[in-house]
């Protein structure tokens, strides 16, 4: 097995180096506040598990985001109460609130981010860390057109709820 | 501003959200070990606590007794059965994959299916295990009954410990049912509305909302 390819980490903990930032990224859009914690540590438990089978086929950022979502999405036993009072608390404020006028971007993003479901949150983060579409299909098994079909949505939601 | 435009907002957050204490090698390592013993040690209490009580069962319904009638006999097979096939259902039921290296998809599936499958198990308890315990049960004492007295009539007592028990399994399945209907169907719901969600109307699989 050859891990050593372009992108391809020597080992795990340089991995978490380069990546920690996008890792815990990540769990922050999927986790409560005070779960952030233990959503990247899970994440880092899975990674390293996984690591070992990871041959380099494809871009270390798809393969971290496959893990980091699966952790993400299908740990949700804990926080089903919650995140139903999130969704409906995000969907309350995307109806009647807006950012204020000279936001900066990264405000943008967050609320951007906050107002989109699981999924298109999963894909704007691909987006902009720039996984192709044929990326971001290994990462979610849907098709690449599915995919490109809900960025242009994306695109025409952002430019409704923020460009005036 | 476009949506491109973020792309240098997020690279500057990702950039800005690494910590150091992520990089704990030691503190992974002791999260797999953590999770790899729970999950060991919770199967083995279950399954051992069951064959425990089969084997005392065993030993003291037939082993040590000097005659052991019919349906004592038949009683403690049924209730060495019962246990042998909820071992069987629980760790199969129990078995998930340990790669986390699939598509959301995959693993979203794989996550319904095995949720459905052990809520199919409990929900099924009451008639497999529970009401064979039951029987089981009565049949044994009914033996032994038989056996002191001459009789398989049981008296006033033996039909209060029939009471109690039926009370006592009847009560366990509520517990069960009430696990799975709090519980499990909410998270459930949850991952069928996210495979809902990634899939959309049109590709939403048949079975899933089942």
């Amino acid at each position: 097995m050859n891990r050593q390819t372009s992108d391809m980490p020597l080992d795990f903990e340089q991995l978490v180096r380069d990546h920690g930032g996008r890792i815990r990224r990540i769990a922050h859009r999927f986790a409560e506040n005070g779960a952030v914690d233990d959503l990247v540590q899970d994440i880092l438990t899975r990674l390293w598990r996984s690591f070992t089978g990871f041959r380099g086929d494809s871009k270390v950022e798809s393969w971290i985001y496959r893990v980091a979502l699966n952790a993400a999405m299908t740990h949700v036993s804990d926080t089903v109460k919650v995140r139903n009072l999130h969704a409906a608390v995000s969907a309350q404020s995307a109806a009647t609130e807006g950012v204020p006028g000279g936001a900066s971007a990264a405000n943008i993003l967050s609320d951007f981010l906050s107002r989109l479901g699981d999924v298109d949150a999963s894909i704007l983060m691909m987006y902009m860390d720039g996984l192709t579409a044929e990326d971001m299909s290994g990462v979610l098994g849907i098709t690449g057109n599915a995919i490109n079909v809900r960025i242009n949505r994306m695109r025409q939601k952002f430019t409704d709820a923020y460009v005036e | 501003m476009k949506l491109e435009d973020l792309k240098v907002a997020w690279k500057e957050e990702v950039d800005q959200s690494f910590r150091a204490e992520d990089l704990s090698m030691k503190s992974i390592m002791s999260e797999v070990a953590k999770i790899d013993r729970s999950v060991r040690f919770r199967d083995f209490c279950m399954i051992s606590a069951m064959v425990l009580g089969a084997s005392l069962y065993f030993i003291f319904g037939w082993l040590t007794q000097e005659r052991v009638d019919l349906l004592s006999r038949f009683s403690v097979l049924a209730f060495i059965a019962a246990t042998a096939v909820m071992s069987i259902a629980l760790l199969r039921a129990r078995r998930t994959t340990r790669s986390d290296d699939w598509t959301l998809r995959s693993r979203l599936e794989t996550e319904i299916e095995r949720l459905e499958k052990q809520r199919r198990l409990m929900n099924r308890v009451g008639y497999w295990f529970l009401l064979p315990m039951l029987i089981a049960n009565g049949l044994s004492s009914l033996g032994g009954y038989d056996v002191r007295t001459g009789s398989h009539v049981p008296n006033a007592t033996g039909w209060a410990l029939f009471a109690g028990c039926g009370v006592l399994y009847g009560f366990t399945y509520w517990l069960v049912r009430r696990e799975v209907t709090k519980k499990w169907d909410p998270v459930l719901t949850q991952l069928r509305r996210l495979l809902a969600d990634l899939l959309g109307a049109t590709e939403m699989p048949v079975d899933a909302e089942k």
